[in-house]
């Protein structure tokens, strides 16, 4: 092939490629942070070319000086102070004092740019998955975490202190010799990329009993899990302090606990678990109750410890707490028992069940859901477990707004 | 009339953007933006193969011009600094793919054009983009940037930071390389 052939057809093969970048699809320049967009000079430096270099003091010392000190500002702002506002109302929220909004003002930030999911591989191994970095604007997936060992596949993922930290729970292949679940931490980078992938020292016996049966708190101290031994239907609800290694466990009988989640610090535990005692076909579709419980309470039986948020009726699909713990997200099934029913959204009280959150109607059909809310506490992922209506909501004005994740590559659980 | 402004800026090149911001607007990088990312981005797509990432490299690259606009001499070089900023972010985007390769961390591998793209290329145009991305670096930054950009050898070196020869040997070398790889193509 001759030269000039291979120009015109490089020519028109990047033309082609680059107009599928339409003008439409391009997201508009983010406002630049920490400093007026474009700041007023002098008419003597608004010639160009002229000098522009500020005083050697403030560029290379003062300037420097101010962004540390900012930094440190903040840095002091996140660990110390904002744990603590957050964290103010959980126990005001089991003794019924406090109103619910009062401890969820600090809710704010933008939504994650990414979430991890569960992608389920069906190819022969019913358990084989991996971990995908979806971006949360188009859908796609833009990177991968690959088994983390021989034999085990990731089965849950939750948010660890931040949309950029997360933990991941493994188990065992089918037919597998051991009962185990292993717990890893890592980080993704600005690009979506999975970083500093490490296994934690504790681990956990059985296998977690869902996608969605693992939480970790906002301050990154504490994670939930409920694991199911295999040889018997008897499950179990732990929590890992990361700090101390200590583990403090439940033991559940019968039913398969899931829809974890921990308030930001740590400090309550929900689980939906059970019938709910709606109708029979939102039992039909997995649906439960709503059951909180602290995470400092003694071992033992679980029915011991929990209670049962007194929601209204029809049954729970999906639960998440707020980052203070006094309000719980509640997914319930909608409406008139139907399979075409939907599901429903709404914020209630942890103590007294009141409504303290709009509902909003979730499209997607009936089934399991999940619900990932952001370290934020401002947004929520709802992904339905078997169809591809990703949506993502704004829990302050309850705008909603679908993610395009095609079908085959559907979450079976996510974090963000 | 903003659609015909960015047109005529367009047209006109990069001192355009400068001598005429976009009317009602104040910001020049803001004008800067409309006229050139989405040509930024196409650029960008094809040196890293997907959208987001693209995108992410250009918006990067603008929010680096706004933060160093003050130290630029001469206003005209806004825009091939633009150009000089994507191409590095793009190499750190292959290079942290590489690395998470290389790591066994990550299998997924973004396709090298986006599926809209792909859909809309045909087999044969598929073929040409598959064989510029097993180009070396270099040879592929070259071709884009003359092929795509329509820059000159000497705009495509001051991008580059070589010299007008090596960009002419590169272009050159890349050229061949493909035309053996495509060869056997109808």
């Amino acid at each position: 092939m001759d030269l000039a052939a291979t120009e015109l057809r490089l020519r028109d093969a990047f033309t082609a490629a680059g107009q599928a970048v339409t003008p439409d699809s391009i997201r508009s320049l983010p406002a630049p942070q920490g400093r007026p967009a474009w700041p007023p000079r002098s008419a003597r430096e608004r010639a160009w070319g002229a000098p522009r270099r500020g005083p050697w003091l403030r560029d290379q010392v003062l300037v420097p000086l101010a962004a540390v000190t900012a930094l440190a500002l903040v840095a002091v702002a996140v660990t110390v102070i904002a744990p603590r506002f957050l964290a103010g109302g959980h126990r005001a929220a089991t003794a019924g004092a406090a109103p619910a909004q009062q401890n969820d003002r600090a809710l704010g930030g933008p939504a994650p740019r990414y979430f991890v999911g569960v992608r389920l591989l069906g190819k022969g191994e019913p358990l084989a998955a991996l971990l995908s970095v979806y971006s949360a604007a188009s859908g796609r997936i833009v990177a991968s975490l690959r088994p983390p060992g021989r034999g085990r596949w990731f089965r849950a993922v939750a948010t660890l202190g931040s949309g950029r930290t997360f933990v991941a729970a493994a188990g065992p292949g089918t037919g597998a010799y051991r009962c185990h679940t292993w717990f890893y931490r890592f980080s993704i980078s600005s690009s979506g990329q999975p970083v500093n992938v490490a296994e934690l020292a504790a681990g956990a016996p059985g296998v977690v009993t869902d996608s969605t049966a693992l939480a970790a708190s906002a301050d990154g101290q504490m994670i939930a899990y409920a694991t199911q031994a295999c040889a018997s239907p008897a499950s179990r609800v732990g929590v890992i302090h990361l700090a101390t290694r200590k583990v403090t466990a439940w033991t559940v009988p019968r039913s398969k606990p899931r829809s974890l989640s921990l308030s930001a610090d740590g400090s309550l535990l929900s689980i939906v678990s059970g019938s709910g005692g709606g109708p029979a076909e939102a039992r039909a579709r997995g649906a439960g109750a709503a059951w909180i419980l602290r995470t400092d309470d003694q071992p033992g039986p679980l029915a011991r410890r929990y209670r049962k948020v007194p929601l209204p009726p029809g049954g729970v699909l999906a639960a998440a707490l707020s980052p203070s713990g006094t309000v719980l997200y509640a997914i319930t099934a909608n409406g008139p028992p139907n399979w075409h029913s939907l599901g429903k959204l709404a914020g209630y009280d942890v103590t007294t069940g009141a409504r303290v959150r709009p509902s909003r109607v979730l499209g997607g059909g009936v089934g399991p859901r999940g619900l990932a809310v952001a370290a934020s506490g401002r947004f929520a992922l709802v992904y339905p477990l078997r169809s591809d209506r990703v949506q993502e909501l704004n829990l302050a004005t309850g705008q909603q707004r679908s993610v395009p994740v095609a079908a085959p590559d559907t979450p079976a659980g996510a974090a963000w | 009339m903003v659609t015909e402004h960015r047109e005529r800026v367009r047209d006109a090149g990069p001192a355009a953007a400068l001598a005429q911001p976009e009317p009602g607007s104040g910001d020049l990088v803001g004008a800067l933006y409309q006229c050139h990312a989405l040509r930024l981005i196409r650029m960008a797509v094809l040196l890293v193969g997907d959208q987001p990432s693209a995108e992410d490299v250009v918006q990067d690259a603008f929010l680096g011009l706004h933060r160093g606009l003050r130290r630029l001499d001469d206003p005209a070089n806004a825009v091939a600094y633009l150009r000089a900023s994507v191409l590095n972010g793009c190499r750190s985007v292959l290079r942290s793919r590489k690395r998470a390769r290389s790591s066994r961390l990550v299998t997924h591998d973004p396709p090298v054009w986006s599926a809209e793209s792909a859909a809309m290329a045909g087999e044969d145009r598929r073929e040409v983009l598959r064989a510029v991305a097993r180009l070396p670096r270099r040879q592929r930054e070259v071709l884009v940037l003359r092929y795509f950009l329509n820059l000159s050898d000497r705009e495509i070196a001051a991008d580059l930071g070589v010299s007008r020869g090596a960009v002419a040997s590169t272009a050159s070398r890349g050229r061949a390389a493909l035309a053996r790889d495509l060869g056997g193509q109808p």
